[in-house]
Parts: C-alpha cells; sequence; structure tokens
C-alpha cells in the first residue's frame, strides 16, 4: 500500500515539477521519468496482489484528511482493482516513454508554441485520478477521482487547438464526460439514502441486505442500475452512448489516445462491475439490457468501423465493438447467475475481464503504431496511404501484430478472452429448452464480429502499410525514433506473452477476481473452472501451428536455394502503366460487407447530376452518417439548444424586470406558505 | 492417436485429389474428357521445382502469406477427427479453435493479396473478407446443435453422431445441418455458385484473383492448402450423413470424395450467382441452421 500512495504522490509530483520546469523538452523529460517511476511503483503491489492471490482480505486503509470537508478517506486494494490496476500502470510507462519522443517533435516544429509542462501536467493527473478511482473505497473519493479522471483529457486533447475538428473534439469530450458524471452522481445518492448517509462501499454493502424498504421508495434497484450503466457505459463507449469517442480518440496525441483507448476505457466496466457488488440480487432484464447494449455495440461498432477512412476514428470504433463483447460477456454473466449456474456465470464475467485485458494491451499497440503513421506522414486517411511496411518497418510489424490480436487470431493474445465467451455461450445453450436460446444468439452475434473484425484490421493494415503510397507524403515517409518505438515493441512483446500466458491470467481470474463480484462468490467449486485447463490445450495447439511454421520456412528456403528468384513489377493483367491510384482504397475494400448490411449501415450515395450534354467537374461520394449521432443526439441537443437559447431572453439587461422576477417569487412562496406546506 | 495421424496423412496424401475428382465429374457431365485425374499433383510437383518471381511492391507479408495460410491449416487439420477415432488434439471447443485457425490461414492470403497493390487483388481480397464474414456464423452456429446431440463441444463427438442412432427427432436436424454446412463448404472454398474457379481473370472471381502473383514454391503451398481446406470441409459435412458401420477409413474416403462429387454435380448444373445474390444464398444457410438450433433446442 504503501507503493500505491507513493506512486499517487509521484504521478501528482511529476506533474507539478514538470509544469515548474517551463514549457521546454525539459518538462517532457521531467514529467515523463515521474510517470515512468510512479508506474513501477504502482506495479508492485498491483502485481504482488495478484500473484500472491490474497483472496481472504483485500488491504483496507485510510488517510485523516479531516482538514479537508473530505473527512476521512477510504483505500481498498482489493482483487478487483488490482487487476484493473496493472493495465493502468504498464500503459501510462509505455505511453509517457512515446510521449517525450512525439512532443519534442512537436516542439521542435514550433517551438514555444505549446506548454509542454502542461500536458505533462494532465497526463500524469490523468493517470493519478484513474488509480485513485480503483482503490477508492467511498463515494465522495471515487467521484472526486472520476472528475479528476474525466477532467484531464480535454486539456490533453486540445493540444492542436488551432484545428477546428480538435476543438470540436474537446467539446464533445467535455460534454459526454459530464453527462455521464451527472448520472454517477444520482447514482451515488441514490446508494447513499439507502445506506443511512454513509458513502462507504462498506456500508453500500451491507444496505443491500436490507433492499426493498427504502429501496422500493427510490424506484428500487432497477433505477440504480440503470444510471450506472448510463453513467459508465458513457465512459465505455457503449452503444448509444458511444458518439463521442470516434470524435474524441483522432484528436489527441497519440500517446493519450493509447492510454484513454487502453485504460480509461477500462474504468467504465470497473465502475459497472463495482456497483454491481451494491445493487444486491440481479433481475434478469439487467441481464437483457446489458446483453442487447453489448451485442449492438459490438455488431454496429465493428460495421462503422470497418467504413472509416481515418485509421483512428475506425480504431475508435473498433473499441466500442470491443467494449460491446465485455458487456455482452457481462450480460451473459448475469443472465447465468439468475438462471443459478454460478460456473457458467463465472466463465462469461471471467471471459470480459480476459477480453478486456488484452484489449487494453492491443488498442494501446494499434494507437501507438496509428500515431506514428501520422506523424510520420501527416495523415491516417487511408486513402492517402500506403507501402509503409517498407517505409517503417518496425511500425508495419508492430501494426500488423496488433491487428493480428485484435482479430483474435491464434496464437495472439485476442483470441483467449472470445475463446472463453465462445465456449460459455455453446455450453451454456445445451441447457436444452428455450433458455438457452439466447446464449447461441449471443454466440452467432460474436460470430459475425469476429468475421467483420477480420474484414477490418485486414483492411486498415492492407491499404495503410502494404501495397504502393498513395501520396507523397506516405513515399516520403521514414523510420520513428528509438523513444517512439520502444513502447510499441515492448507492448507487442505484452501481447505476446499474454497469449501464452492466457491458462495463468484465466485461472487467476476465474479464482480470484471475479469472485469478487459479490453475486457469484457463495458457489464456487474448481470444478466450474475446469475451461481454464482448455486454454492450455489450446496453447499446445499454437506450439503445433508455430511448429508447423517454422518448418514450412525452412522447408520453403532449402526449396528456393540455388533457383533463380526474381523481382518484377506487379502482374496486372497485362496493363502496362500501373499506377498507384488504381489500387483498391478503403471504400471499395469495405464497399462489399458495407452494401451487404446496408440495413444496418444506411449509407447514401452522393451522385453528381448530370444535365449538359458536356458536363463539367463532378463529385461523386459514398457516406455513411452515424446514425445515432445524426438521428438521435443532434435532434436531442438542437432542442437543448433551443430551450437554452429561449431562456436567455429572461436575461435582457432591465433592472426593473429582474425586480419582478423578484416579486413574482415572494409571491409564488407566499402562496405557498398560505396553502398550508410547511 | 495412431488412428488420428493415419488420418493426417491420408488426408495430406489425397487432398489433392479432391479437384481433380470435381473437374472429372464435370467432365464427364459436359461429355469431355477433362483434365487427368492427378492434375493438382502434377502442378504441384512442377510448382515446386520452380524458383520464384516477386513483385517489387512486395514486402515480407507478401513472402510469409502462403507458409502462414498452410501452417494454419495444417494444424486445423490435426484438430479435425478420424471417423470413428478422436483427432490429435481434441478438448471441449476445439472447433472455435479450428474455426479461428481457417481464419488465420485466410488473413494472411488476403494480407499477401493485398501486398501486391494489384486491384484485381484488392477486389479479390475485399470480396473474400466480406464472404468468409458472413459464411462465419452460419459455419458456427452449424456446429452448436452437433455439439449438443453429441454431448460434447468438441469436434471428435460432434462429428460423430451416427445418423442411424440417434434420436428420429435428431435425424432433421442432421439434414438441415449437412445442407447449411454444404453451403458453407461451397462458399468457404469459393465454388460455384459463390466463386467460378475456372474463369480465370474475369471480374467475378474471388480465390483465384487472390494469388494471381504468387509463383513457384508459394503458388504450390497456397493450392495445397486450398485442397487440404476443401477436405476439411468435405469430412466436416460428410461425417453427419453416411454411418460409421464400416471400417473408419473408408468411411472417410467415402465421405470425401462423395462431396466432391457432389460439388461437381453442382458445379455443372448451376451458373454462378451474381455477387450481390451470394449473401441471399448464405441467408438462406444461416435459416437452415437457426432452424436446426431450434429443432434441437426443442
Amino acid at each position: 500500500m504503501v507503493f500505491l500512495l507513493c506512486s499517487l504522490f509521484l504521478f501528482a509530483g511529476g506533474g507539478l515539477c514538470a509544469v515548474l520546469a517551463g514549457r521546454g523538452k525539459r518538462a517532457s523529460i521531467i514529467g515523463a521519468v515521474f510517470a515512468l517511476l510512479a508506474s513501477l511503483a504502482g506495479l508492485i503491489p498491483a502485481v504482488r496482489a495478484i500473484a500472491a492471490r490474497i483472496l481472504a482480505q483485500p488491504a483496507v486503509f485510510y488517510l485523516d484528511l479531516g482538514a479537508l470537508p473530505i473527512g476521512r478517506a477510504l483505500f481498498r486494494l482489493d482483487a478487483l482493482s488490482a487487476f484493473f490496476l496493472v493495465p493502468i500502470f504498464l500503459l501510462a510507462g509505455l505511453c509517457a516513454i512515446y510521449g517525450v519522443g512525439y512532443l519534442a517533435r512537436v516542439h521542435d516544429s514550433d517551438p514555444g508554441r505549446r506548454h509542454l509542462g502542461v500536458q505533462w501536467l494532465f497526463f500524469n493527473l490523468l493517470a493519478a485520478g484513474l488509480v485513485l478511482m480503483i482503490v477508492a473505497a467511498d463515494a465522495f473519493l471515487f467521484l472526486l477521482a472520476w472528475e479528476i479522471m474525466s477532467l484531464a483529457p480535454f486539456f490533453l486533447i486540445s493540444l492542436h487547438d488551432e484545428e477546428l475538428k480538435v476543438r470540436t473534439a474537446s467539446w464533445i469530450y467535455l460534454v459526454a464526460a459530464h453527462l455521464g458524471a451527472l448520472c454517477l452522481l444520482a447514482l451515488f445518492a441514490l446508494l447513499a439514502a439507502r445506506s443511512g448517509g454513509s458513502l462507504a462501499f462498506a456500508d453500500f454493502e451491507t444496505a443491500k441486505i436490507m433492499a426493498g424498504d427504502l429501496g422500493g421508495a427510490l424506484g428500487g434497484t432497477g433505477v440504480m442500475f440503470v444510471l450506472a450503466v448510463l453513467g459508465f457505459g458513457a465512459k465505455a463507449g457503449l452503444m448509444p452512448l458511444h458518439v463521442w469517442m470516434p470524435e474524441t480518440y483522432p484528436a489527441p496525441p497519440s500517446h493519450v489516445a493509447a492510454f484513454m483507448a487502453g485504460a480509461m476505457v477500462n474504468a467504465g466496466v470497473y465502475g459497472l462491475f463495482r456497483c454491481l457488488e451494491f445493487f444486491g440480487p440481479p433481475e434478469l432484464w439487467w441481464a437483457y439490457l446489458l446483453i442487447v447494449l453489448g451485442a449492438f455495440s459490438a455488431l454496429l461498432g465493428i460495421l462503422l468501423a470497418l467504413i472509416q477512412n481515418d485509421i483512428k476514428r475506425s480504431l475508435a470504433y473498433s473499441s466500442v465493438e470491443n467494449m460491446g463483447i465485455v458487456h455482452l460477456a457481462a450480460g451473459f454473466g448475469l443472465y447465468a447467475a439468475v438462471a443459478g449456474s454460478h460456473g457458467l456465470s463465472i466463465l462469461c464475467f471471467a471471459a470480459g475481464l480476459l477480453h478486456l485485458f488484452n484489449h487494453s494491451l492491443y488498442k494501446a499497440l494499434l494507437f501507438l503504431s496509428a500515431g506514428s503513421v501520422r506523424s510520420r506522414t501527416g495523415t491516417a486517411e487511408l486513402s492517402r496511404l500506403g507501402g509503409l511496411q517498407k517505409r517503417m518497418p518496425v511500425v508495419g510489424c508492430c501494426f500488423a501484430l496488433g491487428a493480428a490480436s485484435i482479430t483474435a487470431l491464434p496464437p495472439f493474445n485476442g483470441f483467449a478472452g472470445e475463446f472463453f465467451l465462445y465456449v460459455s455461450l455453446a455450453t451454456g445453450g445445451s441447457q436444452g429448452d428455450f433458455a438457452g436460446l439466447i446464449y447461441w444468439v449471443g454466440l452467432a452475434v460474436l460470430a459475425a464480429v469476429g468475421g467483420f473484425t477480420l474484414l477490418c484490421f485486414t483492411r486498415l493494415y492492407g491499404l495503410a502499410f502494404l501495397g504502393e503510397p498513395r501520396s507523397e507524403a506516405a513515399r516520403q515517409s521514414g523510420p520513428v525514433s528509438f523513444l517512439e518505438r520502444l513502447p510499441q515493441l515492448a507492448l507487442c512483446l505484452l501481447c505476446l506473452a499474454a497469449a501464452f500466458a492466457a491458462p495463468w491470467l484465466a485461472s487467476v481470474i476465474t479464482s480470484f477476481v471475479v469472485p469478487e463480484l459479490g453475486f457469484s462468490a457463495q458457489v464456487f467449486r474448481p470444478a466450474d473452472i475446469a475451461p481454464v485447463q482448455l486454454l492450455t490445450s489450446v496453447n499446445s495447439v499454437f506450439l503445433v501451428f508455430l511448429l508447423l511454421l517454422g518448418g514450412l520456412v525452412l522447408l520453403r528456403s532449402l526449396l528456393l536455394r540455388g533457383r533463380p528468384v526474381k523481382n518484377s513489377p506487379t502482374w496486372d493483367c497485362g496493363y502496362a502503366v500501373p499506377s498507384a491510384r488504381m489500387q483498391y482504397s478503403g471504400g471499395s475494400f469495405s464497399q462489399p460487407a458495407s452494401h451487404f448490411m446496408r440495413a444496418l449501415l444506411g449509407g447514401q450515395a452522393h451522385l453528381p447530376e448530370i444535365r449538359d450534354y458536356f458536363p463539367a467537374g463532378a463529385r461523386a461520394y459514398l457516406s455513411f452518417p452515424d446514425r445515432i449521432k445524426e438521428g438521435f443526439f443532434r435532434p436531442l441537443f438542437l432542442i437543448c439548444l433551443g430551450v437554452a437559447n429561449w431562456c436567455k431572453r429572461l436575461q435582457h439587461g432591465r433592472v426593473n424586470g429582474y425586480i419582478l422576477y423578484m416579486l413574482l417569487v415572494l409571491v409564488a412562496l407566499l402562496a405557498w406558505k398560505v396553502g398550508g406546506h410547511d | 492417436m495412431t488412428e488420428a495421424i493415419l488420418h493426417i496423412f491420408l488426408a495430406l496424401l489425397l487432398a489433392p485429389l479432391l479437384p481433380g475428382v470435381i473437374s472429372r465429374v464435370k467432365a464427364s457431365l459436359a461429355g469431355r474428357n477433362g483434365k487427368p485425374l492427378f492434375q493438382l499433383y502434377f502442378d504441384l510437383a512442377r510448382l515446386l521445382r520452380k524458383g520464384a518471381v516477386y513483385s517489387h511492391t512486395t514486402s515480407w507479408v507478401f513472402r510469409a502469406g502462403p507458409m502462414l495460410g498452410l501452417a494454419a491449416m495444417l494444424a486445423a487439420l490435426c484438430l479435425l477427427p478420424a471417423a470413428g477415432g478422436s483427432a490429435l488434439f481434441s478438448f471441449k471447443g476445439d472447433f472455435i479453435l479450428a474455426a479461428y485457425l481457417l481464419a488465420m490461414s485466410r488473413f494472411a492470403i488476403i494480407l499477401a493479396a493485398l501486398d501486391t497493390g494489384s486491384a484485381f487483388e484488392g477486389m479479390g481480397a475485399s470480396r473474400e473478407a466480406a464472404f468468409s464474414a458472413l459464411a462465419e456464423p452460419v459455419f458456427l452456429l452449424s456446429l452448436l446443435p452437433l455439439g449438443m446431440i453429441g454431448g460434447s463441444y468438441s469436434l471428435s463427438s460432434m462429428l460423430l453422431p451416427d445418423a442411424w442412432n440417434v434420436p428420429p427427432l435428431d435425424r432433421p436436424v442432421l439434414l438441415l445441418l449437412s445442407a447449411s454446412l454444404f453451403l458453407v463448404l461451397l462458399t468457404e472454398n469459393s465454388r460455384i455458385p459463390v466463386d467460378d474457379p475456372n474463369t480465370h481473370l474475369e471480374l467475378t472471381m474471388i480465390h483465384e484473383v487472390m494469388v494471381l502473383d504468387h509463383s513457384g514454391v508459394d503458388l504450390a503451398f497456397i493450392e495445397y492448402s486450398a485442397a487440404l481446406k476443401l477436405w476439411f470441409f468435405s469430412v466436416v459435412v460428410g461425417s453427419l450423413l453416411l454411418p460409421p458401420i464400416w471400417s473408419s477409413y473408408l468411411i472417410v474416403l467415402l465421405s470425401v470424395f462423395s462431396m466432391a462429387v457432389a460439388v461437381g454435380l453442382v458445379e455443372s448444373i448451376m451458373a454462378r450467382l451474381r455477387l450481390v445474390r451470394v449473401p441471399q444464398l448464405l441467408s438462406l444457410a444461416f435459416g437452415l441452421a437457426a432452424l436446426a438450433c431450434l429443432l434441437c433446442l426443442r
């Protein structure tokens, strides 16, 4: 615990020191070194807690902050929080290293224009806020940390605030973060009311036993559950609350985007899982709600991801998809818990958590690689990229590994989580009646999502890194600096390690992390986790695959030895002057799929109308607007804007009018008092 | 164990015969003599003796693609049970791993195709990815009722339903599933009515166009893994329909070659579907599989 506090202080202190160090690169180095130290310090207790599997007594302690209005700040490090802390610390350190390289180039391009110290202050605050939120054990501290964690990215996103897109993205982020936090405030107020005013999480848990007497008066735990799904789902990017994600992720520097996509989204899942402990016995409709939202996010998320032209936007939609899978798993976990099959419930939750952990690693990797692409070529648009594998080989290989991992291909680390979920859904269905049908429906959704993920990521990697460059900027690009390469390589290694450590990870999660989720802890038999052993079998097949691959590599090189190996242009059916523009583009690659799925995606073709015999230049393009954003949020916010504009009339600047308002209020109060309400 | 290994050797040895059988069936129905039965063996032998030509555009991805594809296919074959016995590796959920190994193979070939920068290969890659995305849920959903009937979600018990001994109410399930899996077979192996393997260099093709730039050993690897994939799906579909009463190897051979004959028949009597109709075919397959699931869960 001392280490954890050290880590928090190092994050905060590092941020302050960076600000004091000024605008230049020195601030960068100070901020990053502190972030790195803090991460290392924080990893010690988190990893030790997981390795030692101290299920019995979670470390609880408090700081007396009597001078502040907080009073006593309660901290608690248990299995669930230790599990969520690991990716945060890993990514904070690695992203900080990447950030030094990135910000140095930003500084060089325009010295003094941007205050690097402030950037590091908010980066460190973001990390500290996340850690604090995860170890908080009372609602006040939790919400405080949540606000720190939610506000800090606003300042990070707006680094390149000269671009209109970036400014819009920051505002969208801020609004989304606040609306989410509003739901959480209401949620914790309800929880505190139920526990008799106490804000400590432990009291929330004891109060759930008496739920029903006071809970019923406030609309029951159902209202709390919906508030939690809204508040935490907004952070996790669960559809239809995802609209901020595709706008926000492309805007900030890549190390920030990677940290947000890899670590900050987890906060939403953590919050939901933590709150499940407080609600008491789950109800069936909660499970349905999570399953429907999860399936919806997963399927629509990946479909929207595969039509984006911007790599980072596509990655953002893929985050929506992955969070959908996690919530789908959680939904089935609840469903199984309600149905009384606790072994299955544990498996589903474990699948979700395993997937979440792996997602942190490969999504951060993909964002860092995409960032290197953008910083070297000046664009992240597929229509202007291509041929980068030869020009930045290390970044290319990293992105390829990330793409294979996120597609859940064996033998990479994305496979384990999805495999777990598939197995639980398949077995869940064989309960033999229609109650089992929903599991198989979930499995079919998951399989469809898997197929489209393959399409999406072969598209991203294939069009950005393979073939011929589609623009001069892509042709001129070169390898990236060591500081940018190092974190990517480290994440690659972590991904590979996670793939082969999957059985161990799964056993830690099933035996140690999932039982923390109150409702499935009571019935827990080792027989329930037999599927953990399946991952060992999976690993042996991985090994066979790698041996076969090695054998084939050997065979090929033996066969080709001494034979003529020539180079020639790509054979384009006899066409003599191929140009890079003739290659398949992002739009054409995803066209068949987007056409087949047009019922869900609803694309619009904008075709020019030709009237003259000699038409002038014309433009034709396809657009796929995010229907939830355009069809729901835009009208909603337009209404809000209308109401707000109308209210502006109240503030007209005439003093006599204001006095009239006072009089009216007084009369109204008088009337209320006379009416007998006291 | 030895049985499983023998079965793998059988697959490795005889898989290239399947395209030969298909083309002989098509030829005899059309009243031609057709290619030799062992044409693919000759092709493979010739390709393995050649050097290679690589495009300037390509990187290591193009060279690794065929090897990754073949390795994944071979690993998937290790999960396929021999009739009457269990596979080399068999555990609960191995059908997921097999499906994802096939996806790995596809991933590698698609990227290798995109690496050439050719519009033709991009087109093939795009269609392959789109169709397999639609076929994936059908394939996995079709296997689920088998797991229920077989009592365990491992291919080794899923593919031994013993159609003559299952409860009578489960027989229609097997029939529906073999129909939907046969459609998946046609899609995954780029056969008519989804793709026409004979139309080289037309805007309609999928698999053939992705391998335009491969040569020599690489092309041999790709052709061989395509043959193994056909073997894989033939065993899956064939084992649903045939009774395991004779020797297991005989059963495997019979089921596999009868599937090849069936594919040849379909190719002889049907034309390729228009591209936009393919999803309808797969929807039909999905419907059949869903119906089988409902019947099975009744």
